[in-house]
């Protein structure tokens, strides 16, 4: 086998990821080339250095303060999160009657097109208004979310690789 | 504190019945590995602490919908991983300093310990330089130990972009670290 179609195997290799066929051939080749032996090391030394890279580790004191920390932004974001639901409704009451009037004219007006037939009875595509950052923001938390879910199916699908 | 040896799905089986302490048992047992997995993305100390507390703040407001299709701290990774990156977007400053941890100040074998503190001064470095998605990948291969398929999940990529990644990352450090450790 040439060396560059050895290459691209090297890392699958290390990691134990090639049939037994394969990986008979590779060390064949490896022990018999000192090309492919020498880029064999440098990858190995490579995936050490990145392996040992340090991380610098916090004070103690930041980590004796997470819970607390936390604790508190998950209470802040629970009352902003309620605040926010109590100001839109509130805000409704805060318009001038004449507005309050139209709108809710206008709501009776549109609630009640389905039964009217014909034309304004056709049923209206759904469709999603993002008006503002809160709002956008909430939207790609739910869109976060929803991958989340689909991510899960991942495992599912492992599982279902190995049965076979 | 919740008594020793209690799997994930017990831990969020008693706060999902209401026991706050149960939840801080997994941030306890999480906190340093998410913290890692975000440092070694963003390569900022402050990002890092930051994005792990919000890691878990996600978690936390997200617990209800975890189908438990996966493991917990599967889970947990790709909420941080997911974070990291949107931060990431969000962020304007520019990633060209890593904050590499001090040296000792004494040592016994001064010029070994020089030549290691710049060894690996020069591996924070390039792996600053790498691509976002290559560097994400590469430490939740080597690092986290993920297979390329849950990779390929979190970083919203096929499992094959996924391996490319991690081959591309480690071809890219081996260029920026020629003369460093091989064939010593």
């Amino acid at each position: 086998m040439h060396c560059r179609r050895i290459q691209p195997h090297l890392l699958a290799f290390i990691e134990g990821e090639l049939t037994q066929r394969k990986r008979g051939k590779v060390a064949l080749h490896v022990a018999a080339c000192p090309v492919c032996a020498s880029a064999l090391r440098g990858l190995q030394q490579t995936l050490h250095m990145v392996q040992v890279m340090d991380v610098p580790e916090p004070s103690a004191a930041f980590w004796e303060a997470f819970g607390t920390n936390l604790h508190q932004r998950i209470r802040h974001a629970e009352a902003v999160h309620s605040g926010r639901h109590r100001f839109r409704i509130r805000g409704l009451f805060l318009w001038p009657k004449p507005v309050l009037a139209a709108v809710a004219v206008s709501l009776i007006l549109v609630s009640s097109l389905p039964f009217l037939g014909g034309h304004w009875g056709q049923k209206a595509t759904p469709s999603i208004v993002i008006t503002g950052g809160g709002e956008a923001n909430l939207a790609t938390d739910l869109d976060f979310l929803k991958h989340l879910d689909l991510l899960e199916e991942v495992d599912v699908l492992e599982q279902f690789d190995t049965s076979l | 504190m919740p008594p020793e040896g209690q799997s994930d799905f017990e831990l969020i089986d008693r706060f999902l019945a209401g026991d706050e302490s149960a939840f801080d048992a997994l941030v306890q047992k999480y906190q340093q590995d998410i913290y890692r997995l975000a440092y070694r993305i963003t390569l900022s100390v402050d990002d890092a602490k930051d994005l792990a507390q919000e890691t878990f703040l996600q978690a936390y407001r997200a617990l209800k919908g975890f189908h438990r299709r996966s493991s917990f701290y599967t889970w947990l990774y790709r909420i941080a991983v997911h974070l990291c990156f949107h931060h990431r977007k969000r962020s304007s400053r520019v990633e060209s300093v890593a904050e590499v941890p001090d040296t000792p100040a004494e040592s016994a074998q001064p010029l070994h310990d020089l030549l290691e503190a710049e060894q690996r001064h020069a591996v924070a470095m390039a792996v600053a330089a790498l691509p976002p998605q290559q560097r994400a990948a590469l430490t939740l291969r080597v690092h986290q130990n993920l297979s390329y398929k849950e990779i390929g999940a979190m970083l919203q990529c096929s499992e094959g972009a996924a391996r490319a990644n991690v081959f591309h990352a480690i071809q890219n450090l081996r260029a920026q670290l020629a003369g460093f450790g091989e064939d010593a």
